[in-house]
């Protein structure tokens, strides 16, 4: 086989390829024209009629996400499995490909439906031929994308711009430098610090040949914590999704580092649809993309979630802030276990629940009962736009001051 | 045992299967294309699965020398690139101090590759030998996204500055393989550079597979009781630190280190602490739960 007409710029295959790639990108799938490339180099070095290691091969180049394998083989299967009518254009030329029994067996399996496969041959064109559908045919044909799966989404209507916004972006300034007192590993020069730069000094002693006579001093830089948000996107909180919209969308663009989840049943990470875009554009995205948006609340199992899955951001140096109402679907016991462990980890946890900006807010909730001694600081959302609100729930405890 | 430049993917599956290592085609076919490529390889998965692993049985099977870059929070270039070696630059400043040579002179010596301390970057690009050396980057999730944006120059240019001596570039690239935990999101600059594979937890057969071939003396009915308790506990909602397959082969080193045949009640009650690491956890796998991991036939009640 001669793999340089294969990955050709003109050839059809590499149109297949490049079709392909549309349609992974079309299902949210992160592939650019890097991915492509490295695809089709990755089947300059293989052997393209063996289809598993085709399969393979393509998975390495393409997917850069373990979460996105499942839909990666979804597609693949219904991309590169399906049959075309028109031999003639049959990118490979006249290759064809007898199918071993094990992957006719493989082929079967994997598409029952289809009973086009395993008829005994299959030719390189039935894979990669050049009248497969455009990306919006292959969409409706093998029906893999459509934005109607996006019903049980939610839409943000209530996101005109706010006169507090300044406020609240100082107010999360505010926050993030309240909560940066603790040194770091890091130096930086300094006339008082405790440590000796050896660097600086020698550096500037050279021309006192090598006496030092000018004592460079260092100390430990102070590093910011790293913010965790948690925020609670459930059913229960539907009443204030405009509200925490905006507050995690500036949360995310004014506090550098820090890392916004979502969670209701499961954890969704939110940094991605929230970086550098409008208000209105990563409402859009957040509706488009996520899908867990106002189902039932697991905040137990939702802390379980971040413990297994994104363990590395609650460290020593991470404030961790949930944004919830309280209310809990699942064991309240396994509530109660899983906040111990994620309080041992942390810095320190502040609990934000929209209700306690309510005069009469009394925490009835279980869920929230059940938290309370794990938290450092309890407060209603109006601490970011109300000035003494965020001094009181702040100054006394908070356990970083 | 050496095989170098294995040119098809059942080459560098005979690799795997000599150094004893239980390689599904995916990994194969990545580590493959990463050799063939040129390009870095990402491993992303479960701690224990294996992917560190993967990294040392290449640079065994492939003669090449591993250099190894463990991150930690707080990683910076003086630990990864170079530093200068102070104390000798002190004493070689009294030293030419004697013959009075002028200062701009005195810089060019101290600041010189004698004072130099490389560190496994620079080590990488350094490197002289047939074969290229192996660097693995180790947990790259753990250090700083700033860090991940350095390696990005790395990664692309295959080369390193240092100021005061100029841009190092590596004469034959190195084979990078990096890890993650998945404990926190890698940028997608850093994905874009490299090719990809997630490992996960084995399958009940490969797991077997790999107890048997890595515990001498186990027998098949103890590695199958073993195989089968970790998989139950993997699949406990509140198991929170799943057990990888380096825990289940240190439980099985254990109980045939002990003389145990079967894995009973008495014996998980003992030894479980091999596969689980914390004191909540421990506790509340013990009676009925504990019952649930063991084979049906030594279960009691």
């Amino acid at each position: 086989m001669n793999h340089d007409r294969l990955v050709d710029g003109s050839s059809p295959f590499v149109e297949r390829l490049v079709e392909f790639s549309n349609l992974l990108r079309a299902n949210q799938l992160n592939v650019t024209t890097a991915e492509t490339i490295d695809g089709a180099q990755a089947l300059m070095v293989i052997d393209v009629m063996n289809f598993s290691d085709f399969r393979h091969a393509l998975k390495s180049a393409l997917v850069k996400r373990s979460e996105d394998y499942e839909k990666f083989d979804r597609l693949f299967d219904k991309f590169w499995l399906t049959k075309f009518p028109n031999r003639k254009d049959n990118p490979l030329g006249r290759v064809t490909l007898p199918v071993p029994k094990k992957i006719e067996r493989t082929l079967r399996t994997q598409d029952p439906r289809s009973n086009q496969i395993g008829r005994g041959r299959v030719t390189a064109g039935s894979m990669m031929t050049s009248e497969a559908p455009s990306a919006a045919d292959s969409e409706r044909k093998l029906g893999v994308y459509s934005p109607l799966e996006t019903t049980s989404r939610k839409s943000f209507e209530d996101l005109s711009v706010a006169k507090d916004r300044a406020l609240l972006k100082r107010s999360l300034r505010s926050f993030a430098r309240a909560t940066a007192t603790r040194p770091g590993r890091r130096f930086v020069s300094s006339k008082r610090g405790a440590f000796l730069d050896f660097r600086g000094t020698i550096r500037k002693n050279l021309r006192n040949g090598g006496h030092a006579i000018q004592i460079e001093l260092r100390e430990r830089r102070i590093s910011k914590p790293r913010l965790v948000v948690l925020c609670d996107i459930s059913g229960s909180m539907d009443s204030y999704s405009a509200r925490i919209l905006k507050l995690i969308y500036h949360l995310s663009n004014t506090i550098s580092g820090a890392k916004v989840f979502g969670f209701s049943t499961r954890v969704v990470s939110l940094n991605d649809y929230l970086k550098g875009k409008t208000l209105r554009a990563a409402s859009l995205k957040i509706s488009e993309h996520v899908d867990v948006w106002s189902s039932g609340t697991r905040i137990g199992s939702a802390l379980g979630d971040l413990l297994s899955n994104y363990s590395g951001v609650l460290r020593s140096s991470t404030i961790l802030v949930i944004i919830s109402d309280g209310w809990e679907l699942g064991d309240l016991a396994i509530l109660r276990s899983r906040l111990a462990e994620v309080r041992r980890r942390v810095r320190g946890v502040v609990w934000l629940n929209p209700q306690a900006d309510s005069p009469d807010y009394v925490p009835l909730a279980e869920g929230m009962k059940y938290s309370l001694p794990y938290i450092d600081v309890f407060a209603g959302l109006e601490i970011f736009t109300n000035r003494s609100k965020f001094k009181r729930a702040f100054k006394s405890n908070a356990p970083w001051n | 045992m050496t095989l170098k430049n294995p040119e098809t993917p059942e080459d560098l599956g005979s690799l795997f299967e000599k150094s004893k290592y239980v390689a599904d085609p995916q990994i194969v076919m990545s580590v493959f294309l990463s050799l063939k490529l040129g390009k870095p390889l990402l491993i992303e998965g479960d701690p224990g699965c294996g992917k560190t692993e993967i990294a040392k049985v290449l640079s065994e099977g492939l003669g090449a020398k591993l250099i190894r870059l463990q991150c930690y929070e707080g990683l910076d270039v003086n630990s990864t690139i170079y530093e200068w070696d102070y104390m000798r630059q002190l004493i070689a400043i009294r030293i030419e101090e004697q013959k009075k040579i002028p200062s701009e002179e005195l810089e060019q010596k101290i600041f010189s590759e004698r004072f130099l301390l490389r560190r496994p970057l620079l080590e990488a690009v350094l490197h002289e030998g047939v074969v290229p050396p192996v660097l693995l980057i180790d947990e790259i999730d753990r250090a700083d996204e700033e860090f991940e944006g350095f390696l990005l120059e790395l990664l692309a240019e295959f080369q390193v500055t240092v100021p005061e001596l100029g841009t190092f570039r590596a004469k034959q690239k190195p084979i990078i393989i990096m890890t993650s935990n998945h404990t926190r999101e890698l940028g997608d600059g850093l994905r874009r550079r490299c090719l990809y594979l997630y490992v996960s937890y084995p399958s009940f057969e490969k797991e077997l597979k790999i107890l048997l071939l890595k515990v001498p003396g186990i027998e098949e009915k103890l590695a199958r009781a073993i195989v089968g308790a970790v998989e139950k506990i993997r699949s406990m909602d509140e198991i929170v630190r799943k057990p990888g397959t380096s825990e289940t082969l240190d439980w099985a080193d254990a109980l045939v280190a002990l003389g145990r045949s079967d894995l009973t009640a008495k014996t998980a009650q003992e030894t479980l602490s091999c596969v689980l690491k914390n004191s909540d956890e421990l506790a509340s796998l013990s009676g009925e739960r504990l019952q649930q991991i063991l084979p049906k036939d030594e279960r009691v009640g």
